[in-house]
């Protein structure tokens, strides 16, 4: 399984990261995970993740901080 | 916050649910500017004259209350994870009859008609029944989030506010004259302004501020305690009202003002902590609310001090023109500036991925469109405050916040534009 690819779009101005997000997970090989650090859930996110065919799960949370994976469907 | 598990499409309601209140609320801006025009410097004869009352709610029930009301069907589904069943119908059912209510109830005044006011009151009654009711079941379901907390607590406050209100309208529309009209015009107002208003720009910001102003997250224990804070200090407020205890209303006033003080300074602290150091029109618009809302707070205690200022007419003027025009216009007006074109952004995406290039927000909304209107509405709250003192200030401060008022609703209606040119590749 490939590694997980990291990204933190905590310093980035809406709408940019889901922009980002979408981006990254388009790129992603077979079987590699994005994981994602944002400083909160992005709930307008998950749907468009799942219309691209994505799956998600939240992997963190802490104090100012929120983490959660993304794979392709079918990649589990 | 708990983790929702995968928010479905449909808990992101369609994007008329809120915008056919974003869109209308700037037009009672625009008659709250003829109103002031038409009735000059008479309007500061007396607070408690109908022209008067008639601006106030144009701006309190029309401009703030349909923002207010679009960006809480926004936010329940996304922020508190609650979505309002059949949001459509509801949101159209609230607008349709919230929409004429406050016409009604603003001619009822400007046109001293009993028929009117009561007819508003009917169409006023039976819109806020519908959200209220719609809200409550939301919420029941809601995360345990600070954000949904304080809404609770804003909608309880509103719920007093529209139920003083009725009670206050019912005077007009049958002319009993409730012996203690004075005391519950104070407690309605209270909890309008700082309950409804106050309570929900406070929780509302929790989420907006740190993801639109790239800020660190407001302090947890403020976050939490604020809103219930405000609520229990508004109860022993109104309970002190009542009871007549003179020496002891005061103490709540402090209270309160303090609470809304620390809020606002807190805020514009964060704001020096952001994480982009480039300023922008929402943030400007946020730092001109909170100076004015200190501003208003001061000026409130100086009335505590000094009976002179106090008994002077034009003194309530001022404190309405600042906390509503400096301090909430300016908060809601710079949020709509983000909400929508995030919003129009948001629902290009879900539609058009794959078949053309989503627009970004600076071609939904351009900056020197949204500079342009600001610097009118940072002109015109100065001249609209200074008026009470000097009542010709009237006409130019109407006639810039006026055309502020028009500027904003262009530019929302040019951003709604983007979006359905762009929804017609799709067709
Ligand atoms: C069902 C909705 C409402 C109705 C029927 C209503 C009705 C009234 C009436 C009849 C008065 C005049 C009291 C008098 O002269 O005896 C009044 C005063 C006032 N209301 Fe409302 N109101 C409503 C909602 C609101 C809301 C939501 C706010 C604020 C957010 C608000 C803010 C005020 C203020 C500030 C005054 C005092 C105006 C002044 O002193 O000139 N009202 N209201």
């Amino acid at each position: 399984m490939a590694e997980d690819r990291i990204i933190d779009v905590r310093g980035l101005e809406p709408p940019q990261p889901l922009e980002m997000v979408l981006e990254e997970a388009a790129r992603l090989e077979p079987e590699q995970r994005l994981r994602v650090i944002h400083f909160r859930e992005p709930c307008l996110l998950y749907p468009l993740l799942a219309k691209r065919g994505f799956s998600h799960s939240v992997a963190a949370i802490g104090e100012d901080r929120f983490e959660f994976l993304v794979w392709r469907k079918g990649d589990e | 916050m708990t983790p929702q598990a995968g928010l479905s499409f449909e808990q992101a309601p369609p994007i008329l649910v809120p915008f056919r209140f974003f869109l209308s609320a700037p037009v009672f801006g625009v008659l709250a500017a003829l109103t002031l025009l038409w009735q000059g410097p008479a309007l500061f004869d007396s607070r408690w004259m109908p022209p008067a009352l008639a601006l106030t709610h144009l701006m309190t029930l029309g401009f703030l209350g349909l923002a207010m009301l679009g960006a809480m069907f926004q936010m329940l589904p996304v922020v508190a994870g609650a979505p309002i069943s059949r949001a459509n119908s509801v949101s159209l059912g609230v607008f349709g009859l919230l929409v004429p209510g406050v016409l009604t109830l603003a001619s009822g005044f400007l046109l001293v008609s009993p028929e009117l006011i009561r007819l508003a009151m009917g169409l006023l009654g039976s819109g806020f029944t519908l959200f209220i009711l719609a809200v409550a079941v939301s919420l029941k379901r809601a995360a345990n989030n600070p954000t949904s907390r304080g809404m609770r607590f804003a909608v309880l406050a509103l719920t007093v506010t529209a139920t003083f209100g009725l009670v206050l309208a019912s005077n007009y529309g049958w002319g009993w004259w409730i012996a203690n009209r004075i005391q519950i015009t104070s407690i309605h107002l209270a909890w309008g302004l700082l309950g409804w208003v106050g309570v929900l720009v406070v929780s509302v910001s929790y989420q907006v501020v740190p993801m639109f102003q790239l800020t660190p997250a407001y302090p947890k224990p403020l976050s939490a305690w604020l809103p219930p804070g405000l609520f229990v200090l508004l109860l022993l407020w109104t309970a002190f009202t009542l009871g007549n205890m003179e020496a002891l209303v005061p103490v709540a006033g402090g209270a309160i003002a303090l609470a809304f003080a620390l809020y606002a300074g807190v805020t514009l602290r964060l704001q020096t902590q952001r994480r982009r150091k480039i300023s922008d029109v929402t943030l400007l618009f946020w730092r001109y609310g909170m100076a004015a809302l200190l501003l208003v707070l001061t000026l409130w205690l100086a009335g505590q001090a000094v009976p002179q200022l106090d008994n002077w007419p034009g003194y309530p003027f001022l404190l309405g023109m600042l906390f509503i025009g400096g301090f909430v216009v300016s908060v809601v007006n710079g949020m709509l500036y983000k909400i929508l074109p995030f919003l129009i952004w948001f629902h290009l995406q879900s539609r058009l991925t794959g078949i053309a290039k989503i627009p970004n927000m600076k071609e939904i909304l351009p900056e020197k469109a949204m500079r342009r209107q600001m610097r009118l509405h940072f002109a015109a709250v100065p001249l609209l405050a200074l008026a009470p003192l000097m009542p010709p200030l009237i006409y130019p401060a109407a006639l810039i916040f006026g055309v502020s008022m028009l500027l904003l609703e262009t530019n929302l209606i040019f951003a709604f534009g983007v979006y359905r040119r762009n929804l017609k590749l799709v067709s």
